[in-house]
């Protein structure tokens, strides 16, 4: 008897100190910051701080206990378990494992993305779990209802076209916006009139970002333009979309800074914030399978640039497609097994309007080879371009406006450049990530690219990875520039 | 005990070669039974079966046995459903088909059977608009126009008069559409002489039409398509008939040196079109595309030029195309009076005043009352009889306008003082011509802006680069 009180008590015992010690584990080896959980694709609790105010709002308990989950040693392990025993018996659904598929590091094999310098995250201050909801922001440009077609078909219904308006007289600049010393931030808006933050941008990244698009403006000849949009991969976008009951909406404010802070001739667009209402109208601006926004979002993005400055706006329609309708892309290839999956795509892949000639150069100006301008019967990405080519791509539009644009993009260039070629008698493409560059290969600076090839007009389009907070944007474009 | 034990065993052994047996046989078996229910007519049941057996399409593109039954059920149960009478559930059968068999074509007779069933349905507002957004399919331009005349006929028993006559007059040369209109507009004004009638009945005034005439006599007298440009080049038609131009000459857009008889010339990027007065075309440049092969043309009466390709109309109101293969879709267009072309779109003016366009972001049902149109990258301007320029998506506010041209950097138009307004996109691209009086025609393009003035000399700036500006030597035929 005296036996099995003792054991009894030494269970209890050593069960409480298992706890606590995982418990002081997680306080003294988590991460204070919070980091990103890509699995559960959201961002995790940072350290709580106490405050006055936090103790008696009840804020940091709340922060404490979603630390001490998130923090704990080995949760991974036991996440990744977790979802593998679900697979096994397929008690998940194609949407989670879609949410679950961890893309970066297969796509980094694939060298499809950046890899080394990329920062998904930004240096993370302490953010409450739960934070009262921002003001309801108006919708950016309205733009038309669009209905992608099967080819071959004509598209018959006339589809309304923007408004071209006047350019509006100058504003004055909000202080607050401008200030960029503020955190910034991307993040979902929940149903409950909540936010759950996607990024953080803070204001070194704002800063840099805002140094290097002003470094190409100054590159460019006088009434030279540089446009520049970050994209959210296809997986941020899917977290709301599989999940519509919890979130309705997104925002991002970082776009509305930097563009009060570059010079004139720049022109900073939010991807997030234009896709917002064509996401809440089910329109199909991402994929659901690859990272990838689909080729409608690359169109609504050119034609909101293209608007901007006053060009009449070319119909998603003016192209005849070649459909794929059963694609699946890079998250399906890495969401384990995916057979017998329900989830699917349609890959539309545009015909060019007019021939064109595009091939690879290096050294400048020297030619290496013609590369076919689309791949269409490819039932994946790359067939937009043929992918990525290296080291500096010109396509020949087979259009003339006088004007040439260079495209400084990673593989989401790849979507928006056939939108973009009507536009120009010329568009060039440059991919500045090592694993595309091949810097031997160019053997001159961006800037001397830019003055031999005659480049009227700069593009950054890059996806959040290699975004504001990323060194690319940072760093690395002006590094070579 | 022993024994039950074997027993047992035996009875799983037998079991398990029977389950292995139908497993490897699954396949087979299944596709037999999907194949019996396809006869049979039970397309889900035939689909169900088979999707069991075939994996989820990826990157394979071969067409297993499988694959092709699979494509085969649901192409049957789509022609079901059109059968059925269940036209919008058949076109979307038809188009998650993509490029099996003819599902694309499929697709536009679904929707030609539905606006068919509206027509029958006595819904001829709406059957006109699914016949209009089927323009050259088959005799769709036929029926909406008939559903166009019925609806006008339904607004005159409903006493709608004004709306009613305004239809008859959008109908054109549509049989009996003239004289319903007539017979409208004199009911309407109590005027006895028809024209005048149908001239205020458009709810005109006396100074309204005073600026219509005046515009049609002005609009009259200048000359037409005698002036155009290329990407790099300037071609004008000289009033004794024989062609000039001026430019790049790289692929021959400019061997126009020896035609004689030509009545009208057009420009696409690198290639120069003549029409002649026999009702042939010629035509010199780059011809990779095909955009030249108009030899076998005939009985032509207006040409037009794409960027990469030649259009031509005929006498009998169709239009005949040759060219880039992604600016086709002309074919079915009928009672054309005039065509446009620009960039990778083209216009068909129809009797009426309405317009046809090849692609959506030139597509405008909604006007009418044109005179003349042009198109260019992404967007389409209209004339108006009373001398206003329509633009999908831009208000210019212009009138008294006489003449027009789109370039893919902006467009202009001259008005009947002789005046050249321009429009462009960027200011960055803008070609200033507000000095110029006395013009009578307008070309646009990408770099650079040829005006004809009425005494047939030519103004032309902008780009120079290949001396495509170098028309002080024109001497084009004159206004009348």
């Amino acid at each position: 008897m005296k036996f099995d009180k003792k054991l009894s008590f030494l269970l209890s015992y050593w069960w409480i100190m298992l706890l606590f010690t995982l418990g002081l584990a997680a306080l003294a080896f988590g991460n204070p910051e919070g980091g990103e959980s890509e699995r559960e694709n959201r961002t995790l609790q940072s350290a709580p701080r106490l405050t006055l105010g936090s103790w008696f709002d009840g804020r940091f308990m709340t922060e404490v206990e979603g630390y001490l989950g998130d923090q704990i040693p080995g949760r991974n392990a036991v996440l990744n378990a977790s979802a593998g025993v679900m697979d096994l018996f397929d008690l998940r659904s194609d949407e989670e494992r879609i949410l679950a598929a961890s893309v970066g590091r297969e796509l980094e094999a694939a060298g499809e993305m950046g890899g080394g310098d990329d920062e998904l995250l930004p240096q993370v201050t302490a953010v409450p779990a739960a934070t009262p909801a921002p003001e309801v922001l108006s919708v950016s440009t309205p733009v038309p209802e669009l209905t992608p077609v099967p080819e071959n078909v004509p598209t018959p219904e006339p589809t309304p076209v923007p408004e071209i308006t006047p350019e509006p007289t100058a504003t004055p600049i909000d202080p607050a916006v401008k200030d960029t010393s503020k955190t910034r931030s991307f993040y979902y808006k929940k149903a409950d009139g909540g936010v759950s933050t996607v990024f953080h941008f803070e204001k070194d990244a704002i800063e840099s970002t805002i140094s290097s698009l002003n470094a190409y403006r100054a590159a460019l000849k006088e009434d030279g333009r540089v446009f520049f949009t970050y994209v959210p991969d296809s997986q941020r976008a899917d977290k709301w979309l599989f999940n519509t009951k919890t979130y309705v909406g997104w925002h991002s404010d970082v776009e509305a800074t930097i563009q009060a802070n570059v010079s004139e001739g720049v022109y900073v667009f939010s991807a997030v914030n234009e896709f917002e209402p064509h996401m809440q109208a089910d329109e199909p601006v991402y994929f659901r399978t690859d990272h990838h926004w689909s080729g409608l979002g690359a169109y609504y993005m050119v034609s909101s640039m293209r608007s901007s400055q006053g060009q009449p706006a070319m119909s998603y329609s003016d192209f005849s497609y070649t459909v794929h309708e059963k694609f699946t892309g890079s998250i399906y290839q890495s969401a384990l097994d995916m057979a017998g999956t329900s989830v699917y795509d349609r890959l539309e892949i545009p015909t060019e309007l007019a021939p064109v000639f595009s091939a690879t150069y290096r050294n400048l100006d020297q030619f290496i080879k013609e590369v076919r301008y689309m791949e269409p019967e490819r039932s994946s990405y790359s067939a937009f371009l043929g992918g990525t080519h290296e080291p500096f791509y010109v396509v020949e539009t087979g259009f003339h406006t006088g004007r040439n644009a260079l495209v400084i993009c990673d593989s989401f260039g790849n979507a928006f450049i056939p939108y973009l070629a009507p536009y120009y008698d010329k568009v060039c493409q440059i991919d500045l990530r090592e694993e595309h560059s091949f810097i031997s290969q160019r053997n001159a600076s961006v800037k001397k690219y830019i003055d031999h090839w005659n480049i009227d007009d700069v593009y950054f389009i890059v996806s959040n990875g290699n975004g504001v907070n990323s060194s690319y944007m940072r760093r690395t474009v002006r590094k070579y520039l | 005990m022993r024994v039950s034990v074997f027993v047992s065993t035996l009875v799983m052994i037998v079991l398990a070669f029977f389950a292995a047996r139908y497993y490897k046989n699954r396949e087979a078996i299944l596709t037999e039974k999907a194949r019996a229910a396809l006869e049979q007519g039970n397309f889900e049941e035939a689909e169900s079966l088979l999707g069991k057996v075939v994996e989820p399409a990826g990157e394979n593109t071969e067409e297993s046995e499988v694959q092709e039954l699979l494509q085969e059920s649901r192409y049957r149960a789509a022609e079901s459903l059109l059968a059925e009478g269940k036209f919008s559930e058949a076109e979307t059968a038809f188009s998650e088909l993509g490029e099996y068999s003819d599902s694309r074509e499929r697709i536009r007779e679904c929707r030609y059977r539905a606006a068919d069933a509206l027509e029958k349905a006595g819904d001829y507002t709406g059957a006109a608009e699914a016949f209009f957004a089927l323009s050259g399919y088959g005799d769709s331009l036929n029926r909406y126009d008939g559903c166009r005349f019925m609806h006008a006929g339904e607004l005159e028993k409903e006493d709608k008069l004004n709306e009613a006559f305004l239809l008859y007059r959008a109908l054109g040369s549509y049989p009996g559409a003239e004289e319903k209109a007539r017979a409208i507009a004199v009911k309407l004004t109590g005027t006895s002489d028809p024209e005048l009638a149908v001239q205020l009945a458009q709810g005109y005034s006396p100074e309204q039409i005073a600026v219509i005439e005046r515009l049609y006599t002005a609009r009259a007298a200048l000359p037409k398509d005698v002036l155009a440009v290329g990407f790099f080049h300037t071609v004008g038609v000289r009033a004794d008939g024989t062609v000039v131009s001026t430019g790049r000459n790289t692929e021959s857009q400019c061997e126009t040196g020896g035609w004689t008889n030509v009545t009208a010339v057009k420009a696409g990027a690198y290639h120069t079109a003549a029409l002649k007065s026999d009702g042939t075309v010629v035509c010199c440049g780059r011809n990779t595309e095909g955009q030249c092969e108009t030899g076998a043309w005939t009985d032509i009466i207006a040409i037009a030029c794409t960027d990469y390709g030649t259009v031509g109309l005929k006498s009998d109101g169709t239009l005949v195309y040759t060219g880039y293969a992604n600016e086709t879709g002309v074919s079915g267009w009928q009672d054309i009076e005039a065509v446009a072309a620009g960039s990778y779109i083209t216009l068909g003016l129809r009797n009426g005043g309405t317009l046809l366009s090849t692609h959506p972001s030139a597509a405008v049902s909604g006007w009418t009352g044109l005179v003349s149109a042009q198109a260019n990258t992404g967007y389409a301007i209209g004339l108006t009889q009373e001398g206003h320029v329509l633009c999908t998506g831009d208000a210019n506010g212009w009138d008294d306008c006489v003449a027009i041209g789109a370039g893919s950097t902006g467009y202009a138009a001259v008005t009947a003082e002789g005046a050249v307004l321009t429009r462009w996109f960027e200011d960055r691209n803008a070609i200033d011509f507000s000095d110029i009086t006395g013009a009578a025609a307008v070309a646009v393009g990408g770099t650079h802006t040829a005006v004809l003035l009425k005494d047939g000399r030519v103004v032309c700036r902008g780009s120079n680069e290949y001396k495509e500006c170098d028309t002080d030597a024109f001497l084009l035929a004159p206004a009348g």
